[in-house]
């Protein structure tokens, strides 16, 4: 694959991943608790994963959570989602790299979303300068393994259609069918 | 490929764990406690408390600065935050808490509304009021 492949399509999931994380800001869904969402940009991070190997996806992360924070204007929340996905995408690269032939994809979305709750959670915690944030963890990693593992099924489902569009051009297998 | 895998069960599992584990701390810790408390806080200092439950309706207006504030709003043992300017409004939809041990939390406002067991002492700190 060359360079200009590569950053076309980081450009691409990066405006995917933005699109999906806006769109899921507008949803009206039912409130539970503060931080539980549905983490649709985390689809991308895996395909970018899966496909384009854990630098793309870390690229993919670090300028879509930038851009998301420019874009809704709540720079505030730029800290703490961005330590979330950050970590999210470190653990996901390093769990995909290392240990894939115990995990599936919906195993790894869940320790992704996990993380990123954790994350969150104690960033949120440092920035406000209380521990009380603590108590929502609980829900947020139940809700984390709920999320999670529906977001590894779509990224499943996506690589039915993926696959043959993407391996036979540029890319080599990263991974085992 | 589709199936959940063993590691998958394990971590599962374990997330579980530590979720019902932390979860059992947090009620165990919060159902010793006597006196119970409002406690207002603005990044991290304590500004304002009120003892519960209070028989009158209690509204008490935080103030971030010249326009941002929030509302704190206290019926018998139940607070909530009645209305902020924050942008996300995540304080307000949360509702009423009355449990001691639950918070509030309003984080672009810095700001902390719990209720505690335990006794704080209203420290002095310059309260701005309405």
């Amino acid at each position: 694959m060359s360079r200009y492949t590569r950053v076309t399509y980081i450009g691409v999931m990066v405006a995917l991943a933005l699109v999906l994380q806006l769109l899921e800001g507008i949803m009206p869904l039912p409130y539970i608790a503060p931080g539980v969402k549905l983490g649709l940009a985390n689809i991308i991070s895996l395909i970018a994963l899966i496909y384009f190997g854990f630098k793309s996806a870390l690229l993919v992360v670090v300028i879509r959570t930038f851009m998301a924070a420019f874009l809704s204007g709540r720079v505030y929340s730029f800290f703490y989602s961005g330590a979330g996905a950050l970590l999210s995408v470190l653990i996901m690269g390093l769990v995909y790299w290392k240990f894939r032939k115990y995990f599936s994809i919906q195993g790894i979305s869940i320790l992704g979303a996990v993380a990123h709750n954790i994350a969150q959670i104690s960033v949120a915690s440092l920035l406000i300068d209380t521990v009380s944030v603590f108590s929502y963890l609980p829900i947020l990693m139940v809700s984390g393994i709920i999320t999670g593992y529906f977001i590894g099924l779509t990224v499943n489902l996506l690589r039915r259609v993926l696959d043959p569009m993407l391996l036979d051009k540029f890319l080599k297998p990263k991974f085992s069918k | 490929m589709k199936q959940l895998k063993f590691g998958d069960m394990i971590m599962i599992a374990l997330i579980l764990l530590a979720a019902i584990s932390l979860f059992i701390y947090y009620q165990y810790t919060n159902s010793t406690s006597s006196a119970e408390q409002v406690i207002i806080e603005v990044d991290g200092e304590v500004i304002k408390t009120f003892d519960l439950p209070q028989n009158e309706l209690v509204q008490y207006k935080v103030q971030i600065d010249e326009d941002d504030y929030n509302l704190v709003e206290i019926v018998g043992n139940r607070v909530r935050l009645k209305e902020a300017t924050c942008p996300d409004q995540v304080c307000v939809k949360e509702g009423w808490i009355s449990k001691a041990g639950e918070a509030l939390i309003c984080l672009p406002h810095k700001l902390v509304v719990k209720i505690s067991g335990e006794l704080v002492e209203d420290d002095g700190v310059d309260v701005k009021s309405f």
